[in-house]
């Protein structure tokens, strides 16, 4: 079998795909990376605004547009963007926690847990939307209705990974919380247990891990919002 | 190019009355079985996943599509690699080495968050097409219409409309938009426009020339396969639905993946079935015969939604690490594919019936 002939036949088959795929990822790490680290949120934002302006009717342009303008802190910018969004489609899950999620940092919780109960009331089935509203109850010191929302949460049968938004583990971040609201409840031991589960799952949440310390010793916990 | 005739034996091409020209209507399994599982399955899906709406929510619906079909219909694929034994011995080097080697560099893509990992659903939208494209020939070899310029024009057609549909409706407009500018690249704002005209322009363009050629050959006597125009008007009929008119987040792949699964699951059980009825009794050949036997079809069905229902399960405790076995099946799936399904091969042919 010549040189050539044993590339072609063996090496290159066996080899081709997958370096392919790694050369894919040394330019987009030497290469692509870089240019996005580089970018000022106002290069976003003028990305997708462009972008929202050529599909106005397209619920989730308008809310890359209302992420973008969040990050850029251009809260009334986001707002706007998200309540296209609903408009355009009213069962939006991301339009909804985006609208949420600027009028929190807007400073007006009571606005937001406003906003995010009529949202559930045409889409009670959205698990993320009432996990955020148990996150803003929890804010607002209404410990029982955050609660009751985290309850909800964690006994549903939902996908505890999301298809939609990748390998994100919603029941983690779910957990975490739950100990929160159950600290900020006075169940001490049903929080230390929440928040060791949900620890296991994301270890990485040094927050809640401080958070977990204090409850062993004895502590309240601070009753901290959203994961 | 030769064709195949009813009894698989290749011609130089027979060329037959006008009359004759759409009177083969012959089908890959049965009427009933291709009008189901193929032709009338882009139909089936939107049907489905509408009524399903009326009870589960979109993303709910979305998730079963993904989890239950979308990542099992991976395992008709490596039944058809490993458990064939033909198969395997032809690509053993690739079969054994290649997934060592891409496993480790999705775990590293994902391990740094790579919008490659993004980016491949633009293979998966080739692969879709390239899938009716394949229909598109099987339908032709079984009618024996193997005109020289039929195959190279069936792909142009594939392609352009295809591209058409991506570049018309938000959804992929906004999936490209979004994949390209957070892999760091940022397309201009003309650029989307004109892909649309020039798309449309090509489209057209093709669609004319594909209806003068389908002429041509109905008046020169030579088979066209009505199955192959059904099957394309049912299939672009549905994705310019899902993908232009519906054009929703969650449900409009979920349209186009039911339906690319279903056809596929379905052809894969067919020609290995076949295979498997002519294989001899020998060691390395049992699985591949008990899950093609007629009374398995359930050991079939339960495999490929028993590889979703376990990344399901294990998602729940270790999601990164069955994030990385399910992309890594996904892209093996597209890399097997474009050499385990070859219309062109004469054993392909003969096990297709």
């Amino acid at each position: 079998m010549t040189a050539r002939r044993w590339w072609r036949d063996r090496l290159l088959p066996v080899l081709g795909f997958p370096g392919l795929l790694l050369l894919g990822f040394l330019v987009e790490q030497l290469w692509l990376v870089p240019r996005v680290a580089s970018r000022t949120p106002e290069e976003n934002v003028a990305f997708w605004a462009v972008e929202a302006a050529r599909h106005p009717d397209f619920a989730p342009a308008q809310v890359r547009l209302g992420l973008a303008q969040r990050r850029a802190g251009n809260l009334v910018g986001a707002r706007q963007a998200f309540e296209r969004a609903l408009l355009a489609d009213p069962h939006a899950e991301d339009a909804g926690i985006g609208l949420n999620g600027a009028l929190r940092d807007a400073g007006d919780v009571r606005g937001a847990v406003a906003q995010m109960e009529s949202f559930l009331r045409d889409n009670p089935g959205c698990l993320v939307c009432r996990q955020n509203l148990a996150s803003d109850y929890l804010t607002l010191g209404r410990v029982a209705d955050a609660r009751r929302e985290i309850d909800v949460v964690l006994s549903s049968g939902t996908p505890p990974v999301s298809p939609v938004y990748g390998p994100v583990d919603l029941r983690g971040s779910a957990l975490l919380l739950a100990g929160r609201v159950y600290a900020a409840s006075g169940d001490r031991q049903r929080a230390i247990e929440l928040l060791e589960e949900g620890l296991a799952r994301q270890p990485g949440d040094l927050q809640a891990r401080a958070e977990l310390e204090r409850l062993r010793r004895g502590g309240s916990g601070g009753g901290m919002a959203r994961p | 190019m030769g064709c195949v005739v009813a009894t698989g034996e290749i011609t130089a091409g027979a060329v037959r009355p006008a009359s004759q020209a759409w009177s083969r209507e012959r089908y890959i399994v049965s009427p009933v079985f291709d009008w189901v599982f193929f032709i009338g399955s882009p139909l089936l899906a939107v049907a489905l996943i509408h009524v399903a709406k009326f009870w589960f929510t979109e993303a709910a619906i979305s998730g079963v599509v993904l989890t239950f079909m979308a990542i099992g219909h991976h395992v008709p694929t490596f039944i058809r690699a490993y458990a064939d034994p033909d198969e395997f011995a032809r690509n053993r080097y690739r079969l054994v080495v290649v997934p060592v080697l891409v496993v480790g560099v999705m775990a590293l893509l994902a391990a740094r968050s790579s919008q490659l990992l993004q980016l491949i659903f633009v293979w998966d939208q080739y692969h879709f097409v390239r899938q009716h494209y394949g229909f598109m020939r099987i339908y032709d070899a079984k009618n024996g219409a193997v005109a020289r310029s039929g195959p190279n024009l069936d792909l142009w057609l594939c392609f352009s409309l295809f591209a058409y549909i991506i570049a018309k409706g938000d959804l992929y407009n906004f999936i490209y938009a979004y994949s390209l500018f957070d892999a760091g690249l940022v397309p201009p704002a003309w650029l989307g426009t004109l892909l649309y005209q020039v798309a449309a322009v090509v489209a057209v363009a093709v669609v004319v020339l594909f209806a003068l050629d389908l002429v041509r050959r109905v008046r020169e006597g030579q088979p066209v396969s009505p199955l192959k125009i059904a099957i394309t008007l049912t299939t672009y009929g549905v994705w310019y639905y899902a993908y232009v008119v519906y054009s929703n987040p969650f449900l409009s792949y979920a349209i186009s993946s039911f339906f690319h699964c279903f056809q596929y699951d379905a052809l894969a059980w067919h020609y290995n079935r076949r295979k498997a009825a002519g294989m001899q009794q020998q060691a390395g050949t049992g699985v591949f015969r008990f899950l093609h036997a007629a009374r398995h079809v359930w050991a079939y069905v339960l495999a490929i939604f028993a590889y979703g229902f376990l990344s399901s399960v294990f998602g729940a405790v270790a999601p990164a690490v069955v994030f990385v076995i399910n992309r890594t099946t996904g892209v093996l799936h597209y890399y097997y594919d474009s050499f385990i399904w070859q219309v062109r091969s004469a054993d392909f042919r003969k096990n297709l019936g």
